[in-house]
């Protein structure tokens, strides 16, 4: 393994957890997840040469995989979801920790009816702090766009999800 | 901005806990390795025929050992003829085509046919016999506009900041956007003016009507803007979509559905109806995998020619990742032009009367090629090498 490889090696150990993270809450599934971070990883390789320093690659590897998730939707690569317009909580759960296991079923299935760009900006906003010019600059729109996407987003998690509507409503304050 | 204790932020991170780890070194690099496979043989193709030839999304290249199905190996499969308008001529050996032993395998279906191979011989090999102009685009900390024309020398035609512009089919007028602001101008000087008041989308180029009297502009809802008395029509049948193009004869619509499909549709009186009566072009962006096996998707078409039957559009294949390829597309068929020049194709455009303007990568050096209407070259020479970064935007009369 020569030097190149190396790098890129460690770049792919150090990164692949943080874009994973990023990936599931697009898809909603552990191996489209894994698909679309292979994908970013495989461009970042096809342009390895052409990224200076490591900060680039962890730019253009997230840049790839959040275009991939936009551009992918159209082919359904995201799970499967029920029909329905507002997520009952599930009953019978009394401890926490199955409290905390529904409402994240409960998330999931709400992210995965939002649009692909409506759900990018709000994991960009609200999973990896993002600005709003940042996620613009990342997504390549405009931060009007950016904007709009995010509050049709929140308003679509308020009706999904009554039980996030004070915490979304925090949000849109912002 | 972030507290970190934000509930919705903290659900986010909890939900994404769930995902568990993975070594996605081996699968990466595989997955590189077809990318590079794709490319070089998408390369060796566009050696022979400039275009990523794109048909009935039924085409694929040779996989290692050279099995390729039923339906056999030939050359390059031609797109299905419509008539609509002329193929451009090839008139040179085919035989010298570095790419004749590139094999794409034609469908089960259809038989094979010899490809419009090899090079066309063009009437004029200077850029003294360009009839008409060609626009150019740069961004940046120093945007500008440039304008080349038989003169050979590039000229600036804007220096003001924007997202997007469109110029006029005589090249005399540009429109472009600035802060969701749309601003006309002379190309040849003056001072800009704003015809409309509202905020315009900043991702949607202002298109210009043929006769140069109106602008399609991307809007809440797309509209159709009087640059002389800024009266505003709507699209015909409520039309939803993007980055809509006239044909140059303006009897067609060409544009882009979110899905990355293209459509077209009628605009004359007969097309009231036009939501209904839109006519999709095959292929590309189509949901269905098996009519768009390789994920091509035609976000932003470019121009249009005459008669809306071809369409300059760059187009990304399998999806993710961005790789573009400039394309002609017949708008019939989906199929993507052959066109007889070598190289790369990196821009492709239609002015009004049907002239296509190629812009192509040859051996480190950069050619522009222009078809007239019925597919002659008229010429081919080097493009100035201070354009080289610049992105074509426009060929007009």
């Amino acid at each position: 393994m020569d030097s190149r490889d190396a790098e890129y090696a460690d770049f792919v150990r150090s990164q692949t957890r943080a874009l994973l993270r990023s990936a599931y809450l697009l898809t909603g599934d552990q191996h489209l997840a894994e698909d679309l971070v292979q994908e970013a990883l495989a461009r970042t390789h096809r342009a390895w040469d052409r990224l200076e320093h490591t900060e680039h690659a962890t730019a253009y590897a997230r840049k790839v995989m959040y275009h991939a998730q936009v551009s992918l939707w159209r082919r359904r690569r995201v799970a499967e979801i029920l029909p329905g317009t507002v997520l009952e909580r599930h009953a019978g759960h009394t401890d926490d920790l199955a409290e905390a296991a529904a409402q994240r079923v409960m998330l999931r299935r709400a992210l995965l009816a939002l649009s692909p760009k409506q759900r990018a900006v709000v994991v960009l906003r609200y999973f990896e702090d993002r600005t709003e010019a940042e996620a613009a600059q990342l997504l390549g729109v405009s931060v009007s766009t950016v904007k709009t996407q995010c509050a049709r987003g929140l308003d679509r998690l308020r009706t999904l999800l009554p039980d996030l509507r004070a915490l979304t409503d925090t949000e849109a304050r912002r | 901005m972030t507290t970190g204790n934000d509930p919705l932020r903290e659900a986010l991170g909890g939900l994404a806990d769930d995902v568990q780890d993975a070594d996605l070194y081996g699968p990466a690099l595989r997955r590189s390795r077809r990318i590079a496979h794709q490319r070089a043989a998408a390369g060796t193709v566009s050696a022979l025929a400039a275009l990523g030839l794109v048909c009935g999304g039924l085409w694929y290249l040779a996989p290692p050992g050279g099995h390729g199905g039923s339906g056999g190996a030939t050359t390059v499969a031609e797109p299905v003829p419509t008539g609509a308008a002329p193929q451009p001529s090839a008139s040179a050996s085919p035989s010298h085509s570095p790419s004749a032993s590139a094999t794409v395998h034609t469908p089960p279906h259809r038989e094979p046919r010899p490809a419009p191979s090899g090079t066309a011989t063009p009437r004029s090999r200077s850029l003294i016999d360009l009839p008409g102009k060609i626009f150019y685009d740069h961004q940046g900390d120093r945007p500008q506009v440039v304008r080349l024309d038989s003169a050979g020398d590039p000229e600036t035609v804007l220096t003001a900041p924007h997202s997007t512009l469109g110029i006029s089919s005589d090249g005399s007028q540009i429109a472009y956007v600035q802060d969701g602001s749309l601003l006309v101008a002379d190309t040849d000087g003056g001072k800009p003016q704003r015809p409309y008041a509202g905020k315009v989308s900043d991702e949607e180029a202002p298109a210009w009507s043929p006769d140069g009297s109106r602008l399609l502009v991307g809007a809440d809802d797309p509209v159709v803007l009087d640059v002389a008395d800024g009266t505003l029509q709507t699209l015909p049948g409520g039309l939803a979509g993007k980055h809509f193009r006239w044909s140059g004869d303006g009897s067609k619509l060409v544009y882009a559905t979110d899905s990355c499909q293209l459509k077209v549709a009628g605009t004359g009186p007969s097309a009231s109806a036009s939501a209904e009566a839109t006519v999709t072009v095959p292929v590309l962006g189509d949901p269905d995998q098996a009519a768009d096996p390789d994920g091509l998707d035609a976000c932003r078409p470019i121009s249009v020619d005459a008669t809306g039957s071809r369409v300059a559009v760059p187009f990304r294949q399998g999806g993710a990742g961005g790789e573009v390829a400039h394309a002609v597309v017949n708008t019939a068929t989906g199929c993507a032009d052959v066109l007889p020049i070598s190289g790369t194709v990196i821009g492709a455009v239609f002015d009004a009367r049907g002239n296509l303007l190629v812009r192509a990568v040859d051996q480190g050096t950069i050619k522009l090629s222009l078809f007239s209407s019925d597919g002659t070259l008229l010429l081919q020479a080097p493009e100035p090498s201070q354009l080289r970064k610049l992105d074509l935007v426009a060929y007009t009369y």
